[in-house]
């Protein structure tokens, strides 16, 4: 086989590829410094009248090193957003946030800003009371933040030791990862627009019943299927709760980078199944930062059986990923005996039938890119019934 | 379909091509890549060896330059800073900016 950036970067494609963390590293953080360049290029100077200090926090992200754990965030794709719709007032909080995060994760500063609309925020799993004036005294071991709002502030000490410890404020629940903290956000943090028609459905205070099912599908998966589990705990970062009853919901939300949202269920295989399936998205817009899945010469709208909605062939390349990996999942589940095999043989079957559609669509298509090859071409040999086809294909190149 | 949804494939050209992200015939000896071959072969006789989490050689990350990276990155974001209707920032949305999986299995 001819070597090219393709094979470079089918880690991406699903577990089974096996993604190199440096890769992955090197891609999040050289995405981060280019929006924060961005952001600061078009928002900078907005923000030194009305933020002080903040703007030499971000300046300094840009340069300092970090990783994943620092940058991969929603507010970062936050930041991206308001570049792209030139809207100072969403920068301000976006940068907040930002702040925010980067104070929590190693970045180090002071700064105070004054917001165009009042805002809750995080830092690490603590919650900045809703504020319109912040101020941060940070020297990387301890941090003090002040939150005010309608004339009065609230104080929050925080230390750090091992872990962020705080005194004035309260928390939000926690799953401990491997790899990243998965945070479950109550439905007062989805104050954003961005949020509206899934706020009222977001469980307002996540408690022990709606997470330990969480916990308890991570612990399946990091103990039966750690290649999943790795899958899953990279690159997500915070998830909220949906109600949904007698349906399975989940998703992810534009330029939310590492959050998704998943239905409240006590079932571990379809939490699971959630989990993965939305972490796919986020690995392909990942990839899809280093450019687009197809070259643009295939014009047609293709049937997308899972939604039933006509797609181009991007948006088909997005759902045959992670269908195909949720597929790949209930595969690898019984193949170790993680999950009812009846059930899990149904979901395949049922996955199977829809699939098939899209494999036609995908395997061969000329449109795609190395990217977009890189991202279905491994699931393809994985899943597809014609695998003979393939394998006669890679024995001859 | 919208003209806006393919601007991204007139430009992609502008950033590294794709040589930029090919290693160099003298690295390739040190990166252990797997073949598609291989690939296909572990994929259809050892699933459960990988879903233990033997995963395949290791792939060729080593080998890419940063710099490459960071040329894509800086012209994918050039390019979605230009575009009004960003394809790759909406390739998450399905319906109204979320994507709503309605599923097919019942809690019940």
């Amino acid at each position: 086989m001819t070597l090219s950036a393709q094979s470079a970067f089918t880690g991406f494609s699903c577990p089974q590829e096996g993604l190199a963390e440096n890769l992955f590293e090197t891609i999040v953080c050289e995405y981060a410094s280019a929006v924060l360049d961005a952001f600061l290029g078009q928002f900078g100077a907005m923000i030194r009248t009305q933020a002080t200090g903040l703007s030499d926090l971000l300046e300094s992200a840009v340069s300092k090193p970090k990783s994943s754990n620092t940058v991969w965030c929603p507010a970062l794709g936050d930041c991206f957003q308001a570049v792209q719709r030139h809207d100072p007032n969403a920068a301000l909080s976006s940068a907040a946030a930002l702040g925010l995060h980067l104070g929590a994760n190693g970045i180090s500063g002071n700064w105070e800003a004054k917001l165009a609309e009042p805002t809750t925020f995080l830092w690490n799993k603590w919650i900045v009371p809703e504020c319109s004036h912040l101020s941060v005294e940070n020297s990387g071991t301890s941090a003090s933040l002040t939150a005010g709002f309608n004339g009065e502030s609230k104080k929050i000490g925080l230390i750090y030791s091992a872990a962020w410890n705080a005194q004035g404020t309260e928390s939000i629940p926690v799953i401990e990862g491997a790899r990243r903290s998965l945070f479950v956000l109550p439905q007062k943090l989805l104050t954003s627009p961005k949020f509206d028609g899934l706020r009222t459905s977001a469980i307002s205070e996540p408690g022990e019943k709606s997470v330990s099912p969480i916990e308890e599908a991570l612990e399946g998966l990091k103990k039966n299927l750690p290649a999943y589990y790795d899958w899953v705990t990279r690159i997500v970062g915070q998830i909220f709760i949906m109600e949904a009853p007698d349906r399975l919901v989940s998703g992810s939300i534009q330029g939310q980078l590492g959050l998704l949202y998943i239905s409240n269920t006590s079932d571990q295989l379809a939490i699971a199944e959630m989990l993965i399936h939305e972490a796919s998205h986020q690995y392909y817009y990942l990839l899809s930062r280093l450019g687009a899945m197809d070259d643009g010469s295939d014009h047609k709208l293709y049937l997308n059986p899972f939604i039933n909605a006509l797609r181009p062939l991007a948006r088909i390349v997005l759902g045959y990923h992670a269908f195909a990996n949720v597929w790949m999942f209930y595969k690898t589940s019984i193949d170790v005996g993680f999950g009812q095999v009846d059930r899990c043989a149904h979901q395949m079957d049922t996955i199977m039938k829809r699939l098939e559609n899209m494999q036609d669509i995908v395997d061969g298509n000329a449109a795609l890119t190395p990217i977009g090859k890189a991202l279905v071409e491994p699931l393809l040999v994985l899943t597809s019934c014609k695998n003979s086809k393939n394998m006669e294909s890679l024995a001859a190149s | 379909m919208d003209e806006k949804d393919n601007i991204h494939t007139q430009d992609s050209q502008t950033g590294a091509s794709e040589i930029d992200l090919v290693p160099k015939e003298s690295e390739k000896a040190e990166v252990g890549l797997s073949s598609r071959r291989d690939f296909a072969i572990a994929g259809v006789t050892g699933l459960a060896a990988l879903a233990a989490g033997a995963l395949f050689s290791a792939p060729v990350a080593n080998a890419i330059e940063p710099a490459a990276i960071k040329s894509k990155i800086l012209a994918q974001i050039k390019k979605d800073m230009e575009s009004s209707n960003d394809p790759m920032l909406n390739a998450l949305t399905f319906d109204r900016g979320t994507v709503v999986h309605n599923r097919f299995v019942s809690l019940a």
